[in-house]
């Protein structure tokens, strides 16, 4: 009974620190940074607005669960603009995702992962996704675009968890940065253009990833793909047999015309496709490595 | 499934046709499109300044040489009539807008055929609003090349957006259907030039803006063209060639840009097939990457 009050207590506490955290958060941004100064106006997006702020970039971000937007302008003489935005999602898992997308530079330690390049920090924390872009000549503003992303991240109080289809990734060859998380048909067709159909049923309730494996200049691509139901992933590997390579047939296995292998195999709920495999040992061996823990799956 | 192309289907080289017989398209059409591609060395300075004088000579030997006449205004004069009302349509994109001596060279040209300065307007996203544009019997299309998150590259067909009423309507499936916008009565057959700046384009982006000041590089040139899916085509064409050359191999865009071909074989816009297009180039040479 003790056991119990503790926890509701532990879940209310958690639940109203949340929400003065999304308060606090806008409220305790820095307005100014190594002479950068926060314009007067900070501006909010939604699902419904979002377009109008990012135009066809916002359709990333729908795709995910994208809850809300805060972007902040920074302006000092002389110097180019700085533009911090915080993309807030409903879970960590979908800001990691957001991150992922397009991840490919340095790590530079902030939040729980980060880059910068080109004048762009981006960086996730909980269930935040960061970007903070200069307009202009890098150089001049890549120390306080820095400094501006060490105290955002500082003032979001918790980290979060990533998605749990990541540990099923096996470690050895894997190119860990171009790790990408996402949900939806037109997300993988950004990552890897398998089809002009959702020949995989994607939708926004499975979790999804595709990762590189490199050794030396041989690639290929590992796909796994969770869904709700075992029937649904059953379904999901049939229609892709039969719109991808029929000639599989029940094998789940075929040469492709680039000489390259696809294989993809079923095991409950998670169908796995090893695509751009240099042969079939290859796309084999990287199958039989998925580590498959009904721990790991059975938590989603 | 109906219409359905695969990834095999581009690696077999057949999704042009998969596509076309999809809709019913024959093959085989020989009709050839002419798209001019000139650079100049000088068109931009270190500093990315643009260089007025060469950008208006540079425009000018393109559109003499797309209609075939010796002189610029003399070309213009088949594309412009004294009495048309003519919207410039423009591009404000704040990290790489169409450039200022770009609008001007054209507006120069619009004048010297005849048309009366008030008849004659340069706008963007306000051009649903823009009297000119509400009345205007002809539109010249101008914009910068680049990579574009959700549509694989912005070029000559996707400049259209802010014609249509609601932007999310033309976004599913990667923006396949952008072509559509050259149908909306503000829009329909008024087009008599497409001009896609290649001076500085951009060939990868990364961030909510999709910009990234790496992977913009000085090309210095324009490609012209009065069929907007043939410039885009070459466009494309190009920003693929200098993807292979700085990532060293083929990098997927971020979005595949199949709205081309779309425009092409569904919509019957222009001509996407590059065996269709006579590719003239014109001026220097260094880096031309197609």
């Amino acid at each position: 009974m003790i056991n119990k009050v503790r926890l509701i207590l532990l879940i209310i506490i958690t639940v109203t620190m949340k929400g003065l955290t999304v308060e606090k958060l806008y409220q305790t941004i820095p307005k100014e940074i190594m002479g950068w100064k926060a314009e007067e106006k900070d501006e909010f997006y939604d699902r419904e607005t979002l377009h109008e702020y990012i135009n066809g970039g916002a359709e990333l971000y729908l795709t995910y669960d994208f809850k809300q937007a805060f972007a902040r302008r920074f302006v000092k003489p002389n110097a180019p603009e700085i533009i911090l935005e915080i993309y807030e999602m409903n879970s960590s898992k979908d800001a990691f995702g957001v991150f992922s997308s397009e991840r490919q530079d340095e790590e530079v330690g902030i939040g729980q992962d980060s880059e910068y390049g080109g004048g762009l920090l981006r960086f996730w924390k909980d269930k935040y996704f960061v970007s903070i872009l200069v307009i202009g000549d890098e150089k001049v503003a890549k120390a306080a675009i820095l400094e501006l992303g060490k105290r955002v991240a500082d003032v979001i109080p918790s980290i979060g968890k990533k998605p749990e289809i990541i540990k099923c990734l096996p470690k050895e060859n894997l190119v860990e940065n171009r790790i990408r998380f996402f949900h939806t048909h037109s997300i993988l067709n950004r990552q890897y253009f398998l089809a002009s159909e959702n020949i995989l049923n994607l939708n926004r309730q499975t979790d999804c990833v595709i990762a590189p494996y490199q050794i030396g200049k041989q690639k290929s691509y590992l796909l796994l793909l969770q869904y709700e139901t075992q029937s649904k992933a059953e379904a999901a590997y049939q229609s892709f047999l039969q719109n991808y390579m029929p000639e599989a047939s029940e094998s789940g296995v075929a040469k492709m015309e680039n000489d390259k292998w696809t294989m993809a195999k079923l095991r409950q709920e998670l169908l796995m496709i090893v695509v751009e495999a240099p042969d079939e040992k290859w796309a084999s061996q990287l199958l039989s490595t998925v580590k498959f823990e009904l721990g790991v799956l059975e938590s989603f | 499934m109906k219409n359905l192309l695969t990834r095999r289907d581009f690696i077999k080289g057949t999704a042009y046709a998969a596509m076309g017989a999809a809709i019913g398209i024959p093959p085989g059409k020989t009709n050839k499109i002419k798209v001019v591609l000139i650079r100049h060395a000088k068109a931009l300075d270190d500093k990315s300044q643009h260089n007025a004088e060469i950008i208006q000579q540079m425009l000018d030997e393109a559109v003499t040489t797309l209609l075939g006449k010796s002189g610029p205004v003399e070309a213009w004069k088949l594309l412009i009539k004294p009495m048309d009302v003519v919207g410039i349509k423009s591009n404000v994109w704040r990290y790489l807008p169409t450039p200022r001596e770009l609008e001007n060279a054209i507006k120069r040209r619009i004048l010297d055929v005849g048309v009366e300065e008030d008849n004659i307007s340069i706008n963007d996203r306000g051009v649903r609003k823009d009297p000119v544009f509400q009345k205007a019997t002809a539109l010249i299309n101008v914009r910068p090349l680049r990579t574009h998150y959700w549509s694989g590259i912005g070029g000559c067909i996707k400049n259209y957006i802010p014609f249509g009423e609601h932007w999310p309507d033309y976004h599913p499936d990667s923006c396949a259907d952008l072509a559509l916008l050259w149908k909306l009565p503000q829009v329909r057959g008024k087009t008599r030039l497409n001009i896609l700046s290649v001076l500085n384009p951009q060939f990868h982006g990364r961030g909510p803006h999709h910009f990234d000041s790496r992977y913009v590089w000085q090309y210095k040139g324009l490609i012209v063209s009065t069929d907007p899916v043939a410039a885009d085509a070459v466009g494309l064409k190009l920003i693929q060639a200098k993807r292979l050359e700085h990532f060293g191999e083929e990098v997927e865009f971020e979005t595949t840009p199949k709205h081309v071909q779309v425009a092409d074989v569904k919509h019957h816009l222009g001509v996407s097939d590059l065996n269709r297009i006579e590719l003239i180039k014109l001026g220097w040479k260094d880096g031309i990457l197609i």
